[in-house]
């Protein structure tokens, strides 16, 4: 089942499921409706290629916003706009854009940094709002039941191509070891 | 977040940045006010700090001058900048130029950033710059050949070539040295205060040999005139002052000091079976003294070598620098490996790690993506699992880890 939230993704969590190969369908059963901010969407992303001599590649992000697997939000009201300036005096503009709706709004967030992290617990003191790269991949895979090869394939997609990996800090960091075993 | 950061931000300071960006733009107060549906008596106010801004405002502001907002709001350093002492200097070139203007603006950027990190880490600045040398009486070229000496003696690194140059300037002098592309047309900047230092931009773009010497040219300037802002052109622009004259002459005997090079020649004649120079030697030379063919002939030239005019006749008989090092191998223009210093790139992954930095943050700092900021911070802590035939090996060897107390 969906769960019945509104999932906001940040930067980094936005590379490392481009980088899977997956992010339709593990945003598919992630939320009834999946975003990213303006700012975010302008961000220049880029990923390793496949092919190690070819350096990084750029990635477009209008057909997956065509396609409707992600929607654009933006900043809406004073309040919005007040604490997107406030965030983004220790923040990038993309992460205390997206902060700052998904407080405001209270959606859900999706962000593996550390500092996002910290600041949005600080003022919304709810950790079943946030999530991370890893569990939404886990979530998935026990949802759609993925075979332990392709998880692993998906996995090494990430390393390779966005060059992350859980911290120790994140609860999935064992479970992520295990997968690419 | 509590607190209001319009509210707790100097006024002054934020109008300043904002003015500096609008000007960077290429926009009038007129064209702005415009856009933003206000009088441009209030823009004015705004830029001198008499009327705060709305968070709108400031959103708004930050979009028209295509920069973020983040830039505006989150530098704790408050110093006079750098480009309104480029402006004092250079006013005509950078009014008809915003490109040069964005170079200036770009170094201040740069060391601004450099600060913050020190302070986010709890550092003080690597600075204890050298006193000002005086020259007095002499001659520019008199002078530099005494002040290259001295400091050459200053730092102990006799009179040979000069290795790992840069890093001398950085961890001996404390100056702030960064490479970055600028107009082709600019070999350098140099500028000075006392919160940000002795700072210095290099043009990423130019080949090696003209890299190092507008970074000695440039030191040049720091250590004889150091309060006043300095742009180097590769077109001879204002090279007739004293000041530009003392900086080239300075560049060309702290990179070949007279007495290393003169001993390097005879012995080159010594070896030499016929007992003359080759074109090929002196390619291998330049070479070793990481400068260009043409500014040691010149070199030569003037520690009587070789006859005056040597390098005119060559350059008229069509001789190609370039091409003799490539037949010989030598490698002259490898690209720029690292164009922030490594204290600076390893202060921003310490930040980082520590949770003081986010991804984007790191990311900007580094003028990289974010993919080549989480390359960089691997291979600063080398936390990547590492797959072998027989399976995976963990291991971490951090690189920036403080080894006081082991």
């Amino acid at each position: 089942m969906i769960p019945p939230r509104i999932l906001l993704i940040d930067t980094c969590v936005l590379i490392n499921l481009l980088a899977s190969g997956e992010i339709k369908l593990i945003l598919k059963i992630a939320a009834q409706q999946s975003l990213v901010c303006s700012v975010v969407e302008k961000e220049s992303i880029y990923l390793r290629s496949d092919d190690p001599q070819e350096g990084l590649e750029n990635v477009n992000l209008q057909p997956l916003i065509e396609d409707g697997v992600l929607t654009v939000c933006d900043i809406e009201t004073p309040e919005e706009e007040q604490l997107y300036v406030n965030y983004a005096s220790v923040l990038d503009d993309g992460e205390a854009m997206s902060l700052a709706i998904a407080l405001a709004r209270g959606w859900h967030l999706a962000t593996d940094e550390r500092k996002a992290r910290r600041l949005f617990l600080e003022a919304a003191n709810n950790a079943d709002l946030l999530t991370t790269t890893s569990t939404l991949i886990k979530d998935w895979s026990e949802a759609k039941r993925i075979a332990a090869n392709r998880l692993k394939s998906i996995l090494l997609q990430i390393e390779n191509r966005a060059r992350y990996r859980p911290s120790t800090w994140d609860v999935n960091h064992q479970w992520w070891i295990d997968a690419c075993q | 977040m509590e607190i209001n950061i319009l509210e707790n931000i100097d006024p002054k300071v934020l109008g300043g940045r904002l003015q500096d960006a609008r000007k960077a733009r290429g926009l009038t107060q007129q064209a702005v006010a415009d856009e933003m549906e206000m009088a441009r008596t209030t823009l004015v106010a705004v830029e001198k700090g008499e009327r705060r801004l709305s968070p709108h405002e400031l959103i708004k502001l930050a979009s028209l001058y295509g920069r973020s907002v983040s830039e505006f709001v989150s530098r704790s350093i408050v110093t006079e900048g750098f480009v309104p002492q480029f402006r004092h200097t250079w006013r005509d070139d950078l009014t008809e130029d915003v490109e040069i203007e964005n170079v200036a603006a770009e170094l201040q950027r740069l060391a601004e950033d450099y600060v913050e990190l020190e302070k986010l880490c709890g550092l003080s600045s690597t600075q204890n710059p050298p006193p000002t040398y005086k020259f007095t009486g002499a001659s520019p070229e008199q002078a530099a050949e005494e002040i290259a000496a001295a400091e050459r003696n200053r730092l102990g690194i006799g009179d040979g070539p000069i290795s790992n140059f840069r890093e001398r300037l950085e961890t001996d002098v404390g100056l702030r040295v960064f490479y970055f592309a600028m107009p082709s047309k600019v070999s350098g900047v140099f500028a000075y205060n006392d919160v940000l230092g002795g700072c210095i931009g290099i043009n990423s773009n130019h080949p090696r040999d003209r890299r190092n010497w507008s970074l000695a040219h440039e030191y040049g300037h720091f250590l004889t005139n150091r309060y006043q802002a300095e742009i180097t052109f590769l077109t001879g622009k204002k090279r007739q002052s004293a000041n530009e004259r003392l900086a080239d002459a300075f560049a060309e005997n702290f990179l070949m000091p007279a007495s290393g090079l003169n001993r390097r020649f005879t012995e080159m004649h010594r070896a030499s079976p016929s007992g003359s120079i080759t074109l090929a030697q002196i390619c291998t030379l330049a070479d070793l003294y990481q400068v260009s063919v043409q500014a040691l002939i010149i070199r030569l030239e003037k520690l009587r070598r070789f006859p005056t005019g040597t390098w005119d006749t060559l350059a008229a008989e069509g001789f190609k620098p370039r091409q003799a090092q490539k037949l010989l191998g030598i490698d002259a223009n490898p690209p720029v490996r690292d164009a922030l210093p490594r204290r600076y790139v390893n202060l921003a992954v310490t930040a980082y790690e520590d949770g003081h930095l986010s991804e984007g943050q790191l990311a900007k700092l580094l003028r990289v993506d974010r993919v080549s900021a989480r390359m960089i911070v691997e291979e600063l802590t080398h936390r990547f699992n590492k797959e072998f035939e027989s399976g995976y090996a963990s291991f971490e060897l951090n690189l920036s880890q403080n080894l006081a107390g082991r």
